[in-house]
Parts: structure tokens; C-alpha cells; sequence
């Protein structure tokens, strides 16, 4: 599963990518990337999204550092905009979006590789100024299993963790 | 009418609540742990070397000075060492009692508190000390979950070794073995946790007790790294973070809704 999961967020990774590659020419700005925080895996993180209708397929990637820690999480997301750009004003447009996206972890602690895989669902509210910038907040929930890993004896478990998490971020459409 | 972003700004009200810490401290209260849950060593019963010293946990109230080694009702003179568990939050207190001269072999040996017997052992022949440290078999390293959604658990480093049948103490790096150390971090028969420890790098040294009661040599020094806590109401790396970006990214929002209104 857990092997699934981070071939699947790879992939998506790879697929974003090849996406913002193809669409450049795309006059309707399909490809957004930019800084995204929350889905209870940290505060730094680059993201990079492909809208296809109300639809949205993209991926972020975390940084974990600190405390001894060092890695990464990646999160492939699909994003569904509700009221797919409803345009409000001359200088905006916004729309409310429902995402899910699942977890994987791929860290270390000291040294002994540990992972581990989850799940977040966020609602939230995204604005598109004109300038081509987004802005979005979203609220949700995560659920993380532990984050484990074995090297020689040691043993090092991360506790799992579920609960709410405060999403935000700042794109830029290509 | 209800209107998107009002539905918005409850479901912000909503995580906001559900952020808070949603359980009390007395909702999850527990009892101290129990730093010091070891058998008496040696043990009721058993037999021990000429050379041993006696491992006893104190609880409740007593010290050092209520214990004492009787051999057919005569005091056996010893030296009484107190030993502090801290695990950072909690501690609590063991004592060795090393008698001054080898016992009597043969001779049965009664381990009194405040002259009520609370064990006996036989004397046999003396053995020499261990000349090497205990083999480590696992080392688990544990994050802590800090609260929110349901109750905290300690971060924690489990250090089991062999023989198992020993105590097993966890010192502080720098803590000398020549001598009874009077502060170690965690003690247990066959395997020692250490509680609360912080995030991050956490370096220690490992000895076990021989069949004496002495210490034996420590083993390498151990490094680990101790996870991060992970918290129900997290929102990132911190809620306060999380709230901070919340609150700045919201003001776009209520600007261009009064623009446009």
C-alpha cells in the first residue's frame, strides 16, 4: 500500500510536470504552481496543479526538517472547484473547492529511514486575481498512520495523528 | 440566503474550535509513572554471591535510612547510595545497599524495612565482576502524540538488552561507571524506558547489573534521534503558525469582498 501510494504520488509528481510542460502554449492558464502550507505536514511546501473543467490534479511536496528529522512528504491531490470560477468582480474571480489527498512520508530521523502513509480532506476558498496569482485557505481534516522505520536496533516510531489542519497557499497560473 | 463564503467562514469557526485542545489535562490525567518498577534484586529467595550489593526501589515515603541487611538479627554493616531515576518530568528513587565486608557464605541474609523483613537471600561463593558490557538486542524510539483529539502519550526511548534477566540502567553520556552513579535516566529488569524525552538527538550510555548486583561495563555510546510530537490539533508544524497564515490570508478575502460589495 504504502509502496502504492508513493509510486502513484510520484507519478503525479512526473505528471504535473509533463502537464506544465505541454500546456505553456494553453491560453487559458491551466497549470498552477506556488507555496502551499498545512494538510498537517508542515509549513513549506511547493505545489503544482493541472485543471482540467471544475477539476484540478496536481501534487505538493513538503519539506520535513528539523529536529534531527530530514525529508520530504508528498501529497498528490485531486481538487474539485465547486463554483468552478464565478467570477465577482473585474479584478477576481473565487471559487469554494472540496480536495482529497493522500500522504506519504519519506523521512529520516538520525539516520534510520522511516515512512508513512495518510489521508486529508480539505474544503476551502480560493481567489484568482487577475495578475494570475491565487490565494487560497482551506480547512480539513488528516489522519496520518505512524511514521516508522527500522535500522539495525533501533526502532523509531513517529505517533500517528489525526486531526484538523489549516491549509494555505499562494499559486501562480501558467 | 446563506451565501458561499459565509458558509466559509463557518467552517473557519468550526476548525477553529475543533484546533482548540478539546480535551482537559483532567480528562487525560494519569497516575505518575513508575519509574522505579523493578523486583528487589536479589530477589526473595534467591541465592547471592558473597560480593553482592542489594537493588531496592523506594516508594511512597521511605529512604535510604529505613533499609537494612541482617544476618541472624545482627545488623550486616553496608553503605546505602541513593540513586535518582529522572525522566524529566517525574522522578523517583532507588537504593543499593553495599555491604562494607564479603558476606558469611551460607549465611541467610534478611533485607528489613524499619525492622519488618521484606526479603531474604543465601549466601554462596563470590563471583567476579562483569568485564563486559550488556548486549543491546532493540532500541525503540518513540514520538510523542500531544493531546488534542484524544490523550497525550511521552515520547519514550526503550533500551532492551541481555542477559534479560538483569536490570538494565540508561545514563547520561557523560555519567561515570567507576562508581554507583546517583542520577540515571531509566532502570528495568531486561529493559529500561526512559520517559519524556525531548525531540531530537539524545545521546546515552547503557550498563546492566551482574549476578552481584555490580555494574558492568558501558556499552558504546548510543545515539538516537527522537521524532517530533505529532498533535491532534496541529495544523502544519504548529497551530499558532497555522492560525497566524489563516488570519493574514484571510484579510485578501475581506477586502475584496467589501470591494465588491
Amino acid at each position: 500500500m504504502r509502496r502504492a501510494l508513493t509510486f502513484l504520488s510520484l507519478c503525479l509528481v512526473v505528471a504535473s510536470a509533463l502537464i506544465a510542460h505541454v500546456a505553456t502554449a494553453a491560453a487559458d492558464h491551466n497549470v498552477a504552481i506556488g507555496y502551499v502550507r498545512g494538510q498537517g505536514l508542515g509549513n513549506f511546501g511547493v505545489s503544482a496543479a493541472y485543471t482540467i473543467g471544475p477539476l484540478e490534479l496536481g501534487s505538493a511536496l513538503f519539506a520535513r526538517v528539523g529536529d534531527g528529522e530530514r525529508g520530504v512528504a508528498i501529497a498528490p491531490m485531486l481538487r474539485l472547484n465547486v463554483a468552478h470560477l464565478r467570477r465577482t468582480s473585474t479584478t477576481f474571480a473565487s471559487t469554494a473547492y472540496v480536495e482529497v489527498a493522500p500522504q506519504v512520508v519519506l523521512t529520516s530521523f538520525g539516520g534510520v529511514t522511516a515512512s508513512g502513509t495518510g489521508l486529508s480532506a480539505t474544503v476551502g476558498y480560493e481567489l484568482r486575481f487577475a495578475n494570475r496569482l491565487g490565494l487560497f485557505v482551506g480547512l480539513g481534516l488528516h489522519s496520518r498512520g505512524v511514521v516508522a522505520g527500522r535500522d539495525g536496533e533501533l526502532n523509531v516510531t513517529q505517533a500517528s495523528e489525526f486531526g484538523p489542519h489549516i491549509d494555505a497557499g499562494l499559486r501562480y497560473r501558467l | 440566503m446563506i451565501k458561499q463564503y459565509q458558509i466559509f467562514v463557518g467552517a473557519v469557526a468550526v476548525a477553529a474550535a475543533l484546533a482548540a485542545p478539546m480535551r482537559s489535562a483532567d480528562a487525560c490525567s494519569q497516575a505518575a509513572p513508575d519509574l522505579v518498577a523493578f523486583p528487589l534484586q536479589p530477589a526473595n529467595g534467591a541465592n547471592a554471591p558473597a560480593n553482592t550489593r542489594v537493588w531496592i526501589p523506594l516508594t511512597g515515603k521511605e529512604s535510604a535510612a529505613d533499609l537494612g541487611l541482617f544476618n541472624s538479627g545482627i545488623a550486616v554493616p553496608s553503605e546505602a547510595t541513593t540513586i535518582m531515576v529522572d525522566n524529566g518530568n517525574y522522578t523517583a528513587a532507588l537504593v543499593v545497599l553495599s555491604p562494607r565486608q564479603a558476606l558469611p557464605i551460607g549465611a541467610s541474609i534478611e533485607l528489613q524495612r524499619s525492622g519488618v523483613r521484606i526479603s531474604q537471600f543465601t549466601v554462596t561463593d563470590a563471583v567476579p565482576a562483569a568485564t563486559t558490557p550488556p548486549s543491546v538486542d532493540r532500541i525503540d524510539v518513540d514520538g510523542a502524540y500531544f493531546g488534542g483529539l484524544s490523550c497525550p502519550s511521552d515520547s519514550r526511548v526503550t533500551v532492551y538488552a541481555q542477559p534479560a534477566d538483569r536490570l538494565v540502567l540508561v545514563l547520561d553520556h557523560d555519567a561515570t561507571t567507576a562508581t554507583l552513579p546517583t542520577v540515571i535516566r531509566g532502570i528495568g529488569l531486561g529493559n529500561a524506558a526512559v520517559l519524556d524525552v525531548d525531540a531530537g538527538t539524545q545521546k546515552f550510555d547503557i550498563v546492566s547489573i551482574d549476578s552481584a548486583g555490580q555494574l558492568s561495563p558501558p556499552t558504546a555510546l548510543r545515539e538516537v534521534t527522537v521524532p517530533a510530537e505529532t498533535s491532534g490539533c496541529n495544523s502544519g508544524n504548529g497551530s499558532i503558525g497555522g492560525l497566524t497564515l489563516l488570519i493574514v490570508a484571510l484579510v485578501p478575502f475581506a477586502r475584496a469582498r467589501r470591494r465588491n460589495a
